[in-house]
């Protein structure tokens, strides 16, 4: 599960707004839309798919330009991807954002004796190089 | 109507970008799946548009702004009218 629609409990359908593009060809005055096709890839194709993963991922990033923060039930959902079932934008991770509150020197304190441990583990620095013998 | 490249002369193939409202569902394995790709833009608006915003048709070739003449017979209109009018006088 990687999204979650906090009004219907949708995790698996979802939409979103992405570009690309196609190809208009003028012949004889008359105008037809098609895919933009090269000789070795479909680039109307490629464009959603790559947009649609760019988009995907930017909102799974969860960072805070991807977020909105909704008073009423005091979430944090995106604002790019909305529910294909009910049409809520109220979609979000199933968990929240996790905040350390601990500070750094703190957290070095509670893990120094697991570094001391680990540092003796390392013999080689405790044993130099001999480069001569007299 | 007429499309023309003004850059290299390209008068068939032209690429506009379009929004569109993408439908997908995610797969057991972590995966994408589209399910439907619908077109929220006018492509009409978009060509009467052209050289009023960024968002432009640009030519296949070059990648240059195209330039799009909705009445190509609008500057004959214009000349007969001319002549008409100095012919009244």
């Amino acid at each position: 599960m990687k999204l979650l629609c906090l009004k219907c409990g949708n995790y698996t359908y979802f939409e979103t707004d992405i570009t690309t593009v196609k190809e208009i060809s003028a012949n004889g005055g008359l105008i037809s839309i098609d895919n933009a096709l090269f000789p070795d890839f479909d680039y109307t194709e490629d464009t959603i798919r790559d947009n649609l993963k760019d988009i995907v991922d930017y909102v799974l990033r969860q960072d805070d330009s991807s977020l909105a923060f909704d008073p009423e039930t005091e979430t944090y959902y995106n604002k790019f991807i909305t529910c294909a079932r009910c049409g809520s934008e109220k979609v979000t991770k199933p968990f929240k954002p996790k905040h350390r509150i601990v500070p750094l020197h703190q957290e070095l304190e509670e893990n120094r004796k697991e570094f001391e441990a680990l540092r003796k583990e390392r013999t080689d620095e405790n044993n130099l190089p001999i480069l001569w013998e007299p | 109507m007429k499309i023309i490249c003004p850059s290299c002369g390209n008068h068939k193939s032209f690429l506009i970008p379009l929004w569109v409202r993408c439908t997908f569902k995610f797969n057991e394995d972590g995966t994408l799946s589209i399910l439907h790709v619908r077109q929220l833009e006018s492509l009409e608006d978009k060509i009467v548009d052209q050289g009023k915003t960024s968002f432009a048709i640009t030519c296949k070739e070059c990648g240059a702004d195209a330039q799009v003449t909705l009445n190509e017979y609008e500057n004959l209109d214009n000349q007969k009218a001319q002549r008409a009018a100095l012919e009244g006088l």
